[in-house]
């Protein structure tokens, strides 16, 4: 896993959920770990308003600078970001806001990402209206591209529809990445997959199945 | 079409596209922002008309000018902006014109903050606007509800010539569901011969106005708007009973509350405390009727809230005295948890128990 791993993709793909569960995945004794949230155009259902589940796991967590994880909506990274992004020991999932309009913010820190290992992930989940075709999801990293100043370099097939997700949709969004994967010459390299589905998982899909437990939806959502 | 995974306030402007909205004025403020955002992306592709006004104002005008002239109209936005647009709401139902209005709402008084809240009941079904009018506010629990009502909205503002509102709270419209969009049974709905689309010289010109300077014209005007609104009383009242069959305690809640209270109820069921829920979905017109379908077994009722208490009035009043009404909310931003509900109606039980002597 390269150092930085940055978190693209459609607004509603999963990428908060998806770092979270990455961040927690590799929490090692090792290394320090540390989840940025870039998001500057969701109000709610950010990373950082698990704080602190993730601080508990040694995660650092990154927010805006008010030091307000939830009711504050500016467009305004702490300059905190830095250390994690400068810090060679610092494993660091960077959750940036969706779309390319999100994705905005990335080009700011362009001066010290492209100076770093970074892997810049975008994430797919084919059952959001506007990433169900391959000329949808390619069209949506170009504009991701074009906004942040940073090449995608691999994709994550989060395809779910909460949990109610089922096999046969899982499959059909393993298609599209793999159709989009071939067109732009990218590996697949994460399926954020249930952690009630992992089995399901056919043995051949290239990439790591990442369990997803869902850490932003509220016990009541589920009904 | 097939099942989708949406965010309430994209699926609201899916929503509204698919029941024939055209034009759009609003004015940006969180939690609701990724309506515009949407509908300026969205609308134009479906030949209509995105327009971000200069402020809630100007919006809820340009509402009244595209509705007089025979539009079909929609504006978004959340508490203190849909604070600001009550005057044009008055002069809407003044003038007798069809709209849809969006409230995502939000923490109040004032500014307050950007959390969900459930705090606009009163605004919504009281009205912030001047004379004796109403609007139809509509309050869907998820997001499939949200769809299928404002879907049908636009139908329904065509029929009665009169505002209506969907009232969902910052929850629904920044979650995520699934959604399927369906298609409403048709209304057969009145040609808009009233409307300002040009005379040809062919007839006298309609006027759109809500000033009447003779009192018994204003009068007569008042009297047409009653009887209206006896009709939706009538036709429009939504709800929904969840477990309310032998029912001792039952709760009424809408909305995201809603949502909650049925996890509350759930865990008190299988605790073998006879709960239950009314929900509205109409808020006005308030579902009066569903108290009178409770069960000789209910003992007390609970109004819960994301606010101080509001609708707990309409609660009262829809009891008449037959039950005693508790009450149970957060506010500002702050949502309750199941446990939170489940003690609080254990509670209530237990005093009504204790009143009574049983």
């Amino acid at each position: 896993m390269k150092r930085i791993t940055i978190v693209t993709g459609h607004y509603g793909s999963g990428k908060s959920e998806l770092s979270i569960n990455l961040a927690l995945r590799i929490v090692s004794a090792e290394r320090p770990v540390a989840l940025l949230d870039m998001d500057v155009v969701n109000p709610y259902f950010r990373s950082r308003e698990r704080r602190q589940l993730l601080e508990q796991h040694q995660v650092r967590v990154i927010g805006n600078s008010f030091g307000k994880d939830v009711g504050v909506d500016v467009p305004a990274v702490s300059a905190e970001a830095y250390a994690p992004l400068q810090d060679e020991r610092t494993t660091t999932i960077v959750d940036a806001g969706g779309d390319p309009v999100g994705a905005r913010v990335l080009g700011s820190f362009g001066h010290v990402l492209s100076k770093a290992d970074c892997e810049v992930l975008c994430v797919v989940n084919a059952l959001r209206p506007e990433t169900q075709t391959p000329e949808q999801v390619v069209s949506l990293i170009c504009g991701i591209e074009a906004e942040s100043g940073l090449r995608m370099t691999a994709l994550a097939n989060n395809t779910h529809m909460l949990e109610h997700t089922s096999a046969a949709e899982l499959t059909r969004g393993f298609e599209l990445c793999h159709s989009v994967a071939e067109q732009l010459g990218l590996p697949i390299l994460y399926h954020g997959v249930l952690q009630s589905l992992v089995a399901e998982v056919p043995g051949d899909w290239p990439g790591e199945i990442v369990p997803i437990a869902m850490h932003l939806r509220e016990a009541w959502m589920h009904d | 079409m097939e099942k989708v995974l949406m965010k309430g306030n994209e699926a609201l402007c899916a929503a509204a596209i698919r029941g024939g909205c055209r034009y759009f004025f609003g004015y940006p403020i969180t939690p609701q922002n990724e309506i515009p955002e949407y509908m300026s992306r969205e609308l134009p592709k479906a030949g209509g008309v995105f327009l971000q006004a200069e402020s809630e104002v100007a919006a809820i005008n340009m509402v009244y000018g595209a509705a007089g002239a025979g539009g079909r109209v929609m504006t978004s936005s959340s508490s203190p902006g849909i604070a600001l647009k009550q005057e044009g709401i008055s002069y809407i139902c003044g003038a007798e014109l069809p709209c849809v209005i969006v409230n995502i709402s939000r923490g109040g008084p004032g500014l307050g903050g950007i959390q969900p809240s459930q705090a606009d009941y009163f605004q919504s079904t009281r009205g912030g606007g001047n004379g004796d009018y109403r609007l139809l506010v509509l309050a869907p629990a998820n997001i499939q509800e949200a769809v299928d009502l404002m879907t049908e909205a636009f139908d329904i503002a065509d029929y009665y010539r009169m505002p209506v509102m969907i009232l969902g709270d910052g929850m629904i419209g920044q979650m995520m569901e699934p959604v399927v969009f369906k298609t409403p049974a048709a209304r057969e709905l009145p040609e808009k011969e009233w409307a300002t689309t040009g005379t040809g010289g062919a007839r006298t010109p309609n006027i759109i106005n809500s000033l009447r300077l003779d009192p018994a014209e204003l009068e007569k005007l008042n009297l047409h708007l009653q009887e209206k609104y006896e009709r939706v009383r009538a036709n429009e009242v939504r709800y929904e009973m969840h477990q309310t069959d032998e029912a001792e305690l039952v709760f009424v809640a809408y909305g995201t509350s809603a949502r909650i209270v049925k996890n509350a109820v759930a865990v008190m069921r299988r605790q073998g405390v006879k709960a239950g829920l009314i929900r509205p979905i109409s808020l006005w017109p308030f579902p009066e009727r569903a108290f009178d379908e409770l069960p000789g077994s209910v003992r007390a009722l609970m109004s819960v809230e994301l606010s101080q208490g509001q609708m707990i009035d309409d609660v009262k009043i829809s009891a008449r005295g037959r039950w005693p009404v508790g009450f149970y909310g957060r506010s500002g931003g702050m949502i309750f948890t199941q446990q939170e509900i489940v003690e609080a109606g254990e509670k209530m039980l237990r005093e009504v128990s204790h009143v009574s002597g049983v």
